[in-house]
């Protein structure tokens, strides 16, 4: 089987994987519930909806920047004992700016929350939010792993996939839960890198701060939890 | 006012303050192709070097190429040429990014300005990667192109045929042809310029010994400079003794200075 074929299982793969753990866990608790409703006390099944996740996103993203497009838009779960874990899920727009067509990104990324602080009743602060996201650029001439007409090992990356890490801090602002459909809004800033931009920074350090690294803007719209 | 309150404070304001600040370090996309400052390089620095030296005897120019990633090497070049005072101009041979990122093509590129001396860059086969072909075109220009110095016709070519799938060209003979043709009243001597010299992996060697044939239907065809082979390499290729000379890679600090006269020519691998 060819390498790049399996390169490109994996990947598929993965993104497959992230999305439909969330919607399969969900799946099976309700499949659960519904087949042996004599089995499971009341007491837990009130239980249940806390540990459950669910297909349902748990907020809505909308992203500035961050080397996946001008604006990002997409869904995300939160799992984990204290939701400290977040699966995002973006589509991203890049304008064409002096190239002769625009392009779409698709993001996969894994966030880490350890700590969640209220302020006040109202506001809300996550001081550290960090993790990695893989973003690919749709189009031909972003290809995956070098076309065959290259002798092996000629190009050894691929413009189609980057590996992005990143840090940043969210505030948050709770909305009245008698009146809003709306858990909460967040604001986040994180500063990201991508392996492309760090290999560049390690092998050379004529790079500066603001060459290799990017700031991303971010709003996040979290819904209640039912 | 409690602490977190505070801290909160703190957080958002640093948040907003980074977002009205941030201009420098907004990155959209990698291939984005949002080319902030200078453009059209070549054809503004081929304006200068046919004018100031149109009525030179001797023609001394600095070869370098492949300085994808070697930034720091390729600014101490700069430093380096601009201390010389027998320079009357750089070609620099491809290969300017690595992964034909457009923020590689701007580093280059505001390296490359600080030179004191006019300066034109051919494409090399890593700037063709991804939508990097693009980004060449309105950084610098045309992939082939042609300048005259004193007596001498430079012709630069985009000899990266694998890149192209050869589905266009590469080398592109129309242009060759009629460039044998042009201002023949103001050169009698020529030199060629390409990243991917013949018999390279790059190269269309389907053509090789035409396109070799074909310059030598040029006035004088003195001499090929290449670069891409990462290492100094002098090749009568075609057992004629017309030399195609190879540059090394910028990492090495060397590059190529020839001096060019009526009817002949030497030149020097120099360390710096």
């Amino acid at each position: 089987m060819n390498w790049s074929l399996i390169r490109k299982s994996i990947l598929i793969g993965a993104l497959v994987v992230g999305m439909a753990w969330q919607s399969g866990f969900a799946a099976t608790y309700a499949l659960g519930e519904e087949r042996r409703p004599d089995s499971v006390s009341t007491k837990e099944a009130e239980d249940l909806p806390a540990a459950r996740v669910e297909i349902v996103p748990a907020h809505y993203n909308m992203q500035h920047a961050g080397a996946i497009g001008l604006v990002a838009l997409g869904p995300g779960w939160d799992y984990g004992q204290k939701r400290q874990w977040t699966t995002d899920f973006l589509i991203g727009y890049v304008p064409a700016y002096d190239t002769d067509r625009a392009k779409v990104t698709l993001t996969l990324r894994q966030i880490y929350t350890p700590w969640k602080l209220p302020v006040g009743d109202k506001l809300l602060y996550e001081p550290l939010r960090t993790g990695a996201y893989v973003s690919t650029t749709l189009g031909k001439q972003f290809w995956f792993s070098a076309p065959e007409k290259y002798p092996r090992n000629y190009y050894t990356f691929s413009p189609k996939v980057r590996l992005n890490i990143f840090l940043g801090q969210s505030v948050g602002l709770r909305f009245d839960p008698k009146r809003s459909r709306f858990d909460s809004i967040k604001l986040y800033a994180d500063l990201h890198s991508s392996d492309l931009y760090i290999i560049s920074r390690i092998q050379n350090k004529y790079l500066q701060f603001k060459d290799y690294l990017g700031l991303s803007f971010g709003i996040k719209l979290q819904l209640k939890r039912r | 006012m409690g602490l977190r309150e505070k801290v909160f404070l703190c957080a958002i304001s640093l948040i907003l303050i980074s977002f009205l600040a941030s201009c420098d370090m907004i990155e959209v996309h990698p291939y984005a192709g949002d080319i902030k400052g200078k453009r059209d390089i070549n054809i503004q620095n081929i304006a200068r070097i046919e004018e100031a030296f149109a009525d030179k005897d001797t023609i001394r120019f600095a070869f370098i190429s492949d300085s994808q990633r070697w930034y720091h090497e390729l600014e101490d070049f700069v430093h380096h040429a601009n201390n010389r005072t027998d320079i009357d101009f750089v070609i620099h041979g491809g290969d300017l990014t690595d992964f034909g990122l457009t923020k590689e093509f701007l580093w280059q590129r505001d390296i490359l300005e600080k030179l004191k001396y006019p300066y034109v860059a051919v494409i090399g086969n890593h700037d063709f990667l991804a939508n990097g072909e693009d980004i060449y075109k309105i950084v610098f220009g045309e992939e082939n192109f042609s300048f005259i110095a004193g007596r001498t016709k430079f012709v630069c070519m985009n000899t990266n045929a694998l890149e192209a799938n050869y589905s266009v060209p590469i080398p592109d003979f129309s242009f060759i042809n009629a460039e044998m043709k042009k201002d023949t009243e103001r050169f009698d001597q020529t030199i060629a310029i390409m990243h991917a010299k013949p018999t390279s992996e790059q190269f269309n060697n389907n053509v090789a010994d035409i396109f070799h044939h074909t310059l030598k239907k040029f006035p004088n065809y003195l001499f090929a400079v290449c670069g891409h082979d990462h290492r100094f390499e002098e090749e009568d290729i075609f057992g004629d003794q017309v030399i195609y000379y190879v540059n090394p890679n910028i990492g090495k600090r060397k590059y190529l200075l020839f001096t060019v006269t009526q009817n002949n020519y030497s030149y020097e691998l120099v360390a710096y």
